[in-house]
């Protein structure tokens, strides 16, 4: 296995599995979203999402606050600074295994 | 071209998009701020030529409290009905950066804007004894401000206010009913608007009936 194809190995398989990856981009990408806004742009039923949820608290990478918006209930969620920096971290080495691989061309 | 063209960049943008378009996707901004049109229209519009508000200092404080109440009230409505209608069947979702709102209305930001709306009042008042071109001058200028922010996005919503400006333009009346009508047009359609909007949407997204996890 080359070095490049390496970093393949040490991607962090908390954020690696697709359920949570699609979670975790788009906490990324917002500040902070509800359990049903979740469960609607990731497409996962309810206990699909609080299972994974669950893992990436467990994990440290997502923070999850029970509140009450008028009287709506709401199951905020939110990535950590930690989430943040494996996300990215995460990113960084599959773009790195992209480029690594080249453009295709050259077959 | 790369062979990966970076999914996760493109489905992050995806992503701030669409939460962007979730803060408020059932047009209640746009009712609530053809309300306070009206309102304002109302306020500062049509007892101008009886009692100017802002020639005695009562009626100064009346019209800057006018001013500063509604956006402020508003805001705590608006979240409110929010709580009500968006969050329980798009949820609820919170961006950060240039386009994004604050969790919570700060006063800052509401004194801010009413003491724009109240310099381009007063400014108006001012103008209002000097020549009424100023007034054409500002129909317009409100008229292309407006639709430059929402409605060039939406061609019937820019018609309606540019005839609107048209009409107030051509009416033959004074200043002050000119300047109520075009505040109430200008509002009127943004409730229509915005009551289309709420209408599809909420015909759209039923009511998510699950506890949250």
């Amino acid at each position: 296995m080359t070095p490049d194809l390496q970093a393949l190995a040490t991607l962090d398989r908390v954020i690696h599995e697709p359920a949570r990856l699609m979670i975790m981009t788009v906490l990324y990408a917002v500040t902070e979203a509800d359990f049903l806004y979740l469960q609607r742009e990731c497409g996962l039923t309810q206990g699909n999402l609080s299972s994974h949820l669950a893992k990436l608290e467990e994990a440290g990478y997502v923070a999850i606050c029970k509140t009450f918006k008028g009287k709506y209930p709401l199951t905020i969620c939110s990535l950590t600074k930690n989430g943040r920096e494996a996300f990215e971290d995460y990113v960084r080495k599959m773009q790195y295994v992209a480029g690594a691989t080249g453009n295709g061309n050259d077959r | 071209m790369t062979l990966f063209p970076s999914p996760l960049a493109e489905s992050g943008q995806t992503a701030k998009r669409k939460a962007l378009g979730n803060i408020d996707p059932a047009g209640l901004t746009r009712i609530f701020t053809g309300v306070a049109y009206i309102l304002y229209g109302l306020a500062l519009g049509p007892h101008w030529n009886v009692h100017p508000p802002l020639s005695t200092f009562f009626g100064f404080l009346i019209v800057l409290l006018v001013i500063v109440a509604i956006p402020y009230s508003g805001e705590k409505f608006l979240d409110w009905l929010k709580g009500k209608i968006v969050y329980p069947r798009t949820g609820y979702v919170l961006v950060d950066g240039p386009i994004g709102v604050p969790a919570e209305p700060s006063l800052f930001r509401t004194l801010t804007f009413a003491l724009v709306f109240f310099s381009i009042a007063a400014g108006l008042f001012l103008f209002m004894f000097q020549s009424t071109k100023w007034i054409f001058l500002f129909a317009g200028g409100l008229a292309v401000a407006n639709s430059y922010g929402s409605a060039s996005r939406n061609w019937l919503r820019l018609l309606a206010i540019l005839g609107l400006t048209a009409t107030v333009v051509l009416l033959n009346i004074g200043f002050a009913e000119r300047f109520g009508i075009f505040l109430g047009g200008l509002g009127a359609v943004k409730i229509v608007d915005g009551a289309a909007t709420l209408f599809l949407y909420v015909r759209r997204n039923p009511v998510a009936r699950m506890p949250q996890e």
